[in-house]
């Protein structure tokens, strides 16, 4: 029979054809390989909440401690993290809690914390737990660090608002002192030199309260940190003893010359007042709350509709579902066809590794982009993760790390000597794609050669590129994309010279 | 006796017996040939200088005992594995380095079922047929005609898995014919099929024959041998003898075997061998229903032997040529030829 002239076409789709209909009658192998494991994420989604629970928290506090009062200070401001079991004064009592699990924490504060820091020493407050995950551990101790920094800003605080009413009484100086303003001018009017001197002393008592009361505020503002250094206040406090010192000097003018003095400069020392008494009323009526805390903090994404934890894993949960199909699909077909002997009948056939390869590629990767499609669908409607991009450029990410994780599963295929050696290989691709890819945890934590192992799969550059689509709407990287393209092009040459040699002639010695 | 070709066999094998191919004038060209062909595996000689010749249009069976080496010589035939040493020429070019041109005159049967369990019968003859290029037009008829050979026709759309063995035999032999081969490599077709498709399957190989087509068949089932054309008989790894199949009798027996039924068992050993001195016998032993004597082929007087058994005092009833079953043939040719097979 003369073989038709479109072998070459005919022989590929014959692949084609039959590794659908392979698959498609394996419902329980599609299931096990591709289903199970978006079940497992959406059940892992569905039943993960982006919360703390509290953690049933034992407080160890002396019975005469100080501190005692502080706890339901201490307990209101770690509110989020911690849910009160109880104060004892017994540490091995509350360790033993601890061992058996009936608390998550316990708290242990210094007997007598004022010795400690009238010692020159920081009272410790020690957080004990039993939690090994490191991301717990971790939790716990930004958790605690933020309580004992939440306790140190209520206690300035404290200091901050005796400041303040330090500063309260300063406004009746002012009243004093614009008082005698007025007495000088009168006695300057009338030339009683007595007089004068009378009002002269008293802006000088004036000018003396003031500048106490605008050090202690000073004080007060250099313990908040804002001291740039040179020993000189700054802000409010820099402001009054500025004026303060405007008003010595005037009153000094005035007493070297009464008779030069005129209303000009006796307006200047009301305006002196004035500007202290502003700058002393400002300090006074500041919460100190906010002065103890004058910073805080907003993040704003750039990023507009990313506003769920899903939406930042649903890409890559794609791309990861996706690449297990590729490899799971490929890593078993010419392993199987070799435990069937099928391998044989094409070393005797007219039939080039090219063909086989090329057939089995298209086939792989047209179910993978049905699938694809399916998911993307599912992961843009159902849970309302955001596709920003174009459709194009996310269909070729997933075409790209079809084709990548196909060839690496025939590469897998092709080094396995069983389909339970394949699936082994896979299940280790698998591990090493959710630790290594940035699936979990932030690649750029790697280190070394194991931030080179995330590049060996497929997901880690799928998962950039899907990211940058769905969720950026960026244009694809380049850079990215290129070495993406050569990763393929890399797992298609392996996977052509493997089944060359898994159909080749066999040369035994 | 027929004459043997070479020196003094190795490792207690004697060299093939060869004859010549019979004069059919259907028997053209030689269409297999290879020289001193050995295959090792580690320390193992699978093969061990085999020398054979297949002339085109006619069936050549293979036999011999399990592990002798049939189905490695098959895949040095078919290119499947380069030989340690010697050489094989099919259509007169090494098959290792054959083009897809050439593979498309081949057919190849393994011994094992090779076909996707989770397709349908038809899907995988569709697809077995794709690989060697058979047009779309006519496809579907072929297949048909395929699958009524091997009467798998009421099964055509199950899965291979839901099929029975004998019927995944049936339908791996369909798809080694699909494409019309020129050259068939049929490792132990038969083996699992039940005795009256058996019969059908040869009675198709005949006519792939008379259409032409050369056909090599290895198999266990000796007595298929009487369906080929050339019976090569293999053992550890060497060809012991290459015969039509009627010359495979007096070759295990070294002549024509005659039983000789007497009334009377009076024979002792001393009889025995004053009867194998006498000349045109070859030998004679004790049989269950008598005596058995093997006469020389060139001299089969069945009437000289009575009157010499007789004169020797024996009451002999009747004298029958003996017609041996393949079986018998089978292991008396082990016994004879290469008798460290029988031990192993």
């Amino acid at each position: 029979m003369k073989p038709s002239p479109a072998r070459l076409p005919m022989q590929a789709s014959a692949f084609v054809r039959k590794e659908i209909a392979d698959v498609v009658h394996q419902p329980r192998l599609l299931l096990t390989l591709v289903i199970g494991p978006f079940l497992v994420l959406a059940a892992f989604g569905a039943g993960y909440r982006d919360e703390t629970r509290p953690m049933r928290t034992l407080f160890v506090v002396a019975e005469d401690s100080p501190v005692r009062d502080q706890l339901e200070q201490y307990a209101e401001a770690v509110g989020q993290f911690v849910d009160p079991a109880g104060v004892t004064d017994d540490p091995a009592a509350a360790r033993r809690s601890l061992m058996d699990g009936d608390v998550d924490l316990v708290v242990v504060f210094p007997d007598d914390p004022i010795r400690e820091v009238m010692a020159g020493n920081r009272a410790r407050v020690t957080v004990i737990h039993t939690r090994l995950d490191p991301i717990e551990r971790t939790a716990i101790f930004f958790a605690s660090k933020l309580a004992v920094d939440e306790i140190n800003s209520q206690v300035l605080a404290a200091v901050v608002a005796e400041g303040q009413a330090f500063a309260a009484p300063a406004t009746d100086v002012v009243t004093v002192g614009r008082s005698a303003v007025g007495s000088l001018r009168d006695a300057l009017d009338s030339g009683s030199e007595a007089e004068i001197e009378e009002a002269l002393a008293v802006l000088d008592g004036v000018a003396v309260d003031l500048r106490v009361t605008a050090r202690a505020s000073a004080a007060v503002v250099e313990r908040l940190g804002s001291d740039d250094g040179s020993g000189a206040p700054d802000g409010v406090a820099a402001g009054v003893m500025t004026s303060v010192d405007a008003l010595s000097g005037l009153v000094d003018d005035v007493r070297s010359d009464p008779q030069g003095a005129g209303n000009e400069r006796l307006d200047d020392i009301d305006r002196q007042l004035d500007d202290a008494a502003t700058g002393l009323e400002q300090f006074a009526t500041v919460d100190p709350d906010i002065l103890v805390r004058p910073l805080r903090s907003d993040v704003e994404l750039a990023v507009e509709g990313v506003d769920d934890v899903a939406d930042w894993y649903a890409p890559a949960a794609v791309v990861l579902m996706l690449q297990q199909f590729g490899i799971a699909f490929g890593s078993l077909t010419f392993v199987r066809e070799r435990q069937l002997g099928i391998t044989d009948v094409f070393r005797v056939a007219p039939i080039g590794a090219p063909a086989i390869v090329a057939g089995k590629f298209l086939a792989y990767v047209v179910m993978g982009m049905v699938v694809g499609a399916v998911l993307m669908t599912s992961v843009v409607l159902v849970l309302d993760v955001p596709l920003t991009g174009s459709i194009g450029a996310a269909a070729a990410v997933m075409a790209l790390t079809l084709v990548a994780s196909v060839g690496l599963g025939f590469v897998i295929s092709l080094a396995s000597r069983t389909d339970a050696q394949a699936v082994q290989y896979t299940m280790i691709v698998l591990l090493a794609s959710l630790f290594f890819s940035g699936f979990f945890l932030s690649s750029e934590q790697l280190h070394g050669a194991a931030a080179g192992v995330g590049w060996l799969l497929p997901v880690t550059y799928g998962m950039r590129l899907l990211r940058d689509v769905m969720l950026r709407g960026i244009e694809l990287d380049t850079g990215v994309v290129g070495a993406f393209g050569a990763y393929c092009l890399v797992v298609v040459v392996l996977s052509v010279l493997g089944a060359r040699r898994r159909t080749g002639v066999i040369r035994k010695s | 006796m027929p004459a043997t070709n070479g020196s003094e066999p190795q490792r207690g094998l004697r060299p093939p017996e060869v004859s010549a191919a019979p004069g059919d004038p259907r028997i053209r060209n030689t269409v297999i040939e290879t020289h001193g062909l050995v295959q090792v595996y580690g320390d193992q000689r699978a093969l061990d200088g085999i020398d054979l010749s297949v002339p085109e249009g006619s069936i050549m069976g293979v036999i011999g005992p399990s592990g002798c080496g049939k189905s490695t010589l098959v895949r040095a035939l078919t290119g499947m594995e380069r030989p340690t040493e010697g050489t094989v020429t099919v259509f007169g070019k090494d098959p290792a380095i054959a083009t897809s041109r050439m593979r498309s005159r081949f057919g190849y049967m393994p011994q094992m079922p090779t076909l996707f369990p989770n397709l349908s019968a038809s899907a995988n003859l569709s697809f077995i047929a794709s690989l060697y290029g058979v047009p779309w037009r006519g496809r579907r008829q072929r297949l048909r005609r395929m699958l009524d050979l091997v009467e798998l026709t009421p099964h055509r759309r199950k899965q291979v898995s839901e099929l029975s063995g004998g019927m995944q035999r049936r339908l791996t032999l369909a798809a080694t014919l699909v494409h019309e081969p020129e050259l068939l490599f049929l490792d132990e077709p038969t083996a699992g099929v039940d005795p009256v498709l058996r019969e059908r399957f040869w009675t198709h190989f005949r006519e792939l024959r008379d259409e032409g087509r050369t056909i090599v068949v290895p198999t266990q089932y000796v007595n298929e041998a009487v369906s080929c054309d050339t019976v090569a008989v293999m053992a550890r790894g060497r060809l012991i003898a290459v015969q039509p199949p009627d010359r495979l009798a007096p070759l295990a027996f070294g002549g024509v075997p005659v039983l000789l039924r007497l009334r009377s068992a009076w024979f002792g050993t001393g009889d025995l061998r004053r009867l194998a001195a006498t000349a045109g016998i070859h030998s004679a032993s004790g049989h269950d229903e008598g005596l058995l004597v093997v006469l020389d082929e060139r001299n089969a007087d069945l009437v000289a032997l009575r009157a010499a058994v007789e004169g020797m005092g024996a009451d002999v009833e009747d004298v029958v040529l003996l017609e041996p079953t393949y079986d018998e043939i089978f292991v008396r040719l082990i016994e004879r030829l290469a008798p460290t097979e029988v031990g192993a």
